[in-house]
């Protein structure tokens, strides 16, 4: 996650080197683009560990804090990992019943409006009296331009 | 998953603003399609004539699919009850769902993962991209240019164009067919409010005639809000912080709009929105007449069958409830951010997009991606950032300064990707 975010950081850095900083050469400009890219990072670095860990402060308890500053990098990281898996596996679930709820919805529509035109109660087959036939021919091809532009 | 639900923005115009950001060399041989729909609308002042051309053929579908699919009042299907009867039929729920569903999210899920795939066949090019330029070439819209020479006046700017000044014979042609337009227009607005008075319209039964006329305006204003909402946001993120600070409200629907994943149910939301309300003004706008009435200003039968086909609605729509207000939300982002009702259609299509009403068009595009054979982009061309994305970006850290509980540290290489894919989507410009 840190990467992604410090690669658009040295992204935008690479282009914001002024002249004055490149070298003579390909190579010496090549080096101190990259030079310039690590440090970008390094600070990205340093701002996101510093925001997690004051994000993530709010929720340990001070028994879980180990001795260490390790052991206690550590107890954060579990600790996030399984608020963030507990939140995935709740959208989960809720995407999954709404694409149940949603799909059952569309299979409904789909047959309501095929009734209506095979039965010859839409305003296109009823009031302009276009064969039902060709009215759903029409329709299907308006719904694949739709789909297509 | 909820990444991918929001990967659902404008299908084939999408890709095609899309790719202007991506070198054509790269799919020139894989995609030679793709690359006749590119050349073609990249050439010059093209890209601003196909949105045009394509706003009104999307309106004059949605109008004449209403038509043939909307059902008579008191049809009976299945024996529903009463109330579904009125929600799913008298309402047009069923058909407006169908469409939404099938005819639009579908495919603009696959068309924003699968911009090159997606646009390669002589569909989009024949019957997509040519016609929308011969529209545009027909002068039946040109008055929008007139509303964007006023503001950009108004505004103090210069219209930007590729190609070189017309010469007189150019500006002639090009100002007779504005003032055809503006004729055209007028003449269609006098028939639907003469229509709506008079109520011969496919208005629901029941409703007063100026309540139909109030509704009529408010509706394509609400549309016109949701047609220049992208625009105007894109356009204020690549504004200095500064200059947003002077204006709050338009600070705070920016920073509404960029929260958690918000910026991804905002266009799933306005999808949905602009669809429905298209719908309801088709209704509004398809004239009907019974046979005892009178034709509106007492017309011949074959004009009246012209009127009753939906162009008058259509040509009103796309000037008058997508295209001007692209134009001003272009020129005034901050003015048009800063509107109040822009925070309440915020929230409108976040509550939308959160009911996941229409998430079957994810199982669809699933289905559809994989018989169709669709591709991923990134196995064909490598997307870069460009400047909406770093804008995006920018952004999302100055608000991630000030309230770093609410803005996550960083993005997920999904999310990046799926950003990236937004920004690039959208033109600014038009």
């Amino acid at each position: 996650m840190v990467s992604q975010d410090s690669s658009t950081k040295s992204n935008q850095s690479s282009f914001d080197t002024a002249d004055e900083e490149y070298g003579e050469s390909e190579l010496e400009r090549a080096l101190a683009l990259k030079a310039k890219e690590q440090k970008a990072e390094e600070e990205s670095n340093d701002e996101l560990s510093a925001s997690a860990l004051y994000q993530s402060s709010f929720y340990i308890t001070d028994e879980e804090y180990g001795e260490s500053e390790i052991e206690r990098a550590l107890a954060l990281k579990a600790k996030e990992e399984k608020a963030e898996e507990e939140t995935n596996d709740r959208l989960s679930a809720l995407a999954l019943f709404k694409y149940f709820y949603s799909t059952i919805l569309l299979i409904f529509c789909v047959a309501v409006v095929h009734a209506s035109l095979i039965t010859e109660q839409t305003v296109g087959v009823s009031d302009n009296n276009i064969p039902w036939v060709a009215a759903l021919i029409f329709f299907w091809f308006l719904m694949v331009w739709l789909a297509g532009e | 998953m909820i990444v991918f639900v929001s990967k659902v923005m404008e299908g084939g115009q999408g890709d095609i603003v899309g790719l202007q950001h991506i070198g054509k060399e790269q799919y020139a041989e894989s995609h030679p399609y793709t690359l006749k729909n590119t050349q073609l609308a990249h050439e010059g002042d093209n890209m601003a004539r196909f949105i045009v051309g394509r706003q009104f053929l999307t309106f004059l579908v949605i109008f004449l699919s209403n038509m043939m699919g909307s059902a008579v009042e008191g049809a009976e299907v299945f024996g529903l009850p009463e109330t579904m009867k009125n929600i799913f039929l008298d309402n047009g729920l069923a058909m407006i769902l169908f469409v939404v569903t099938v005819g639009q999210l579908t495919s603009q899920v696959n068309a924003a993962q699968c911009m090159l795939d997606f646009i390669n066949n002589r569909f989009m090019l024949y019957a997509v991209s040519y016609p929308a330029l011969v529209i545009e070439a027909s002068g039946l819209l040109h008055s929008v240019y007139l509303v964007q020479v006023a503001f950009s006046k108004v505004a103090g700017t210069t219209i930007e164009s590729k190609e070189p000044p017309r010469n007189k014979l150019q500006n002639f042609l090009f100002w007779g067919k504005v003032a055809f337009s503006t004729v055209i227009l007028t003449l269609s607005f006098a028939v639907v409010l003469e229509a709506l008075f008079s109520g011969k319209t496919a208005m629901w039964s029941g409703m007063p005639p100026y309540v139909s006329v109030i509704g009529f305006f408010l509706i394509m204003s609400f549309v016109g809000m949701l047609a220049g909402l992208q625009i105007a946001m894109f356009s204020v993120m690549r504004l200095p912080e500064s200059e947003v600070a002077k204006h709050p409200r338009a600070k705070k629907n920016c920073e509404l709009i960029l929260a958690g994943e918000n910026l991804e149910q905002l266009i799933i939301g306005r999808q949905i929105w602009v669809t429905v309300c298209m719908f309801v003004l088709a209704r509004i706008t398809s004239i009907q007449i019974d046979e005892e009435e009178e034709n509106i200003f007492g017309v011949s039968a074959s004009l009246q069958k012209f009127f009753d086909s939906g162009i008058l609605g259509a040509i009103i729509t796309t000037i008058c409830a997508a295209l001007a207000w692209r134009i001003i939300a272009s020129l005034f982002p901050l003015a048009f951010l800063s509107n109040p009702l822009i925070y309440v259609i915020i929230q409108l299509c976040l509550f939308v997009a959160s009911t996941g009403i229409c998430s079957s068009s994810i199982v669809l595009a699933r289905i559809q991606k994989k018989f169709a054979g669709y591709k991923d982009d990134e196995n064909y061309i490598k997307i870069d950032d460009f400047e909406n994305t770093s804008a995006i970006e920018n952004r999302r850290s100055q608000l991630k300064r000030q309230d770093s509980f609410y803005f996550k540290p960083t993005l997920t290489q999904e999310r990046r990707t799926m950003l990236r894919r937004i920004s690039i989507r959208y033109d600014p410009d038009f």
